[in-house]
């Protein structure tokens, strides 16, 4: 389950064993994209949140939906994490 | 030469406007509760919007001034003095060496930020205690200077952002939620129904709240603790701020956008809370035009002191 946490942010609620190896990732890289609308990821046991900064987005992306976008870029991390394995 | 906290009040902090990963002396940067007060105090003063600033709550500290300074306070409504004379939030004041700076009870609410002009920096702890000092930075910018001149041989000047100005900001006690999709309806319904009331603040952690019970329901695992965020704690809504931790296992149904928090750093025992669900694309829509209306305010403000600058010069 991907949703919107507020206006700046979105949490994937995903399998504990999922988020163990974005955290592996995490580490490793110190990142888990290059985006540069990501300014912070947040680990639970079972949720990854990714926060960003709207307004940038929406200047930058000329968009009014800036969720929408930016859960494009995480459903992209969750994708290459699922190919990985 | 620093600003010396002669009492430190309830709670007295150098603050950050956002979260900063600044791991000195083990101090927690995590952003101020009413971000858009210590924009404004800045802004006053000719710093950087994002300078660090003292955030005062509840009952706010004694000050004392070791040069000639410039500052201005935003937030609550705090009417204050320097020595016996009186002075008021979102004004720019000029105190010498010696001058001491108390605050007297609010009308409205619970927290001050403090801004100097070439900002400020913690020698240890940034909460801060009395007899602890507070470094100046003294980075001083061109428009520091003149606004020093300016204020050469007056103690204030004759304008500051009126009450009214930020009423769109600080007087509703409508709070947005964007809604979760796991969250049963019934629990949004329950919670639109009342009003709620704070009953109490955990100092920069959350506000717990009184009114209407929400059913618990079962909810898979661990949640991310986040800014606004709303949980649900003995059937009623408690709302994460600052320092609250960064994950719980307290059940989560919503978040209060970024555009609402301000007024609900200012929010004290008593005052109240209503709450509205929104969806996320009209959360960025009002964030939207929030953030136009900020930066209007702000060019208001520099129109302000570039008619003072001119003045002055004529």
């Amino acid at each position: 389950m991907i949703f919107a946490n507020g206006d700046t942010a979105i949490t994937c609620q995903i399998e504990p064993t999922e988020v163990e190896r974005l955290l592996a990732t995490y580490k490793k890289d110190g990142k888990l994209t290059d985006s540069p609308y990501i300014t912070a990821v947040q680990f639970t046991n079972n949720t990854v949140t990714f926060h960003y900064e709207p307004i940038e987005v929406m200047e930058n992306e000329n968009t009014i939906e800036p969720s929408t976008f930016v859960t494009t870029i995480v459903k992209s991390v969750l994708n290459r994490e699922s190919e990985v394995r | 030469m620093s600003l010396i906290i002669k009492k430190s009040g309830l709670l007295t902090i150098l603050q950050t406007v956002k979260k900063t990963e600044i791991n000195k002396e083990n101090n927690e940067y995590n952003g101020a509760v009413d971000r858009l007060s210590p924009m404004l105090a800045n802004k006053l003063v000719g710093n950087d919007i994002d300078e660090p600033t003292i955030e005062m709550s509840g009952q706010p500290g004694v000050i004392q001034f070791t040069e000639p300074t410039i500052f201005a306070y935003s937030g609550g409504e705090f009417e204050g003095s320097i020595n016996d004379e009186d002075i008021h939030p979102n004004r720019i004041y000029h105190v010498d060496r010696g001058d001491v700076l108390s605050f007297h009870e609010s009308s409205r609410g619970c927290r001050i930020y403090l801004a100097v002009a070439g900002g400020l920096a913690a020698e240890a702890s940034n909460v801060l205690k009395s007899g602890d000092e507070v470094i100046m930075r003294r980075d001083y910018s061109t428009l520091h200077d003149e606004i020093f001149h300016m204020m050469s041989n007056k103690r204030k000047v004759g304008w500051g952002i009126a009450v009214y100005s930020l009423v769109e900001v600080y007087l509703s006690d409508t709070y947005h939620i964007v809604k979760r999709p796991d969250v049963p309806d019934s629990v949004y319904e329950m919670l639109e129904e009342k009003e709620y009331e704070v009953i109490h603040e955990d100092n920069r952690v959350n506000l717990v709240l009184k009114g209407q019970g929400l059913e618990d329901f079962d909810q898979t695992g661990e949640q991310p603790g986040v800014l606004g965020g709303v949980y649900i704690k003995d059937e009623t809504p408690i709302i994460a701020l600052n320092d609250f931790n960064s994950q719980t296992d307290l059940t989560h149904i919503g978040t209060i956008p970024s555009y609402h928090m301000h007024k609900l750093g200012q929010k004290r025992p008593g005052s109240k809370i209503k709450f509205k669900t929104v969806d996320i694309d009209d959360a960025h829509a009002e964030m939207y035009g929030h953030h136009l209306w900020v930066n209007s305010l702000f060019k208001a403000i520099d129109y302000k002191i570039s008619k003072e600058l001119v003045k002055e010069k004529m």
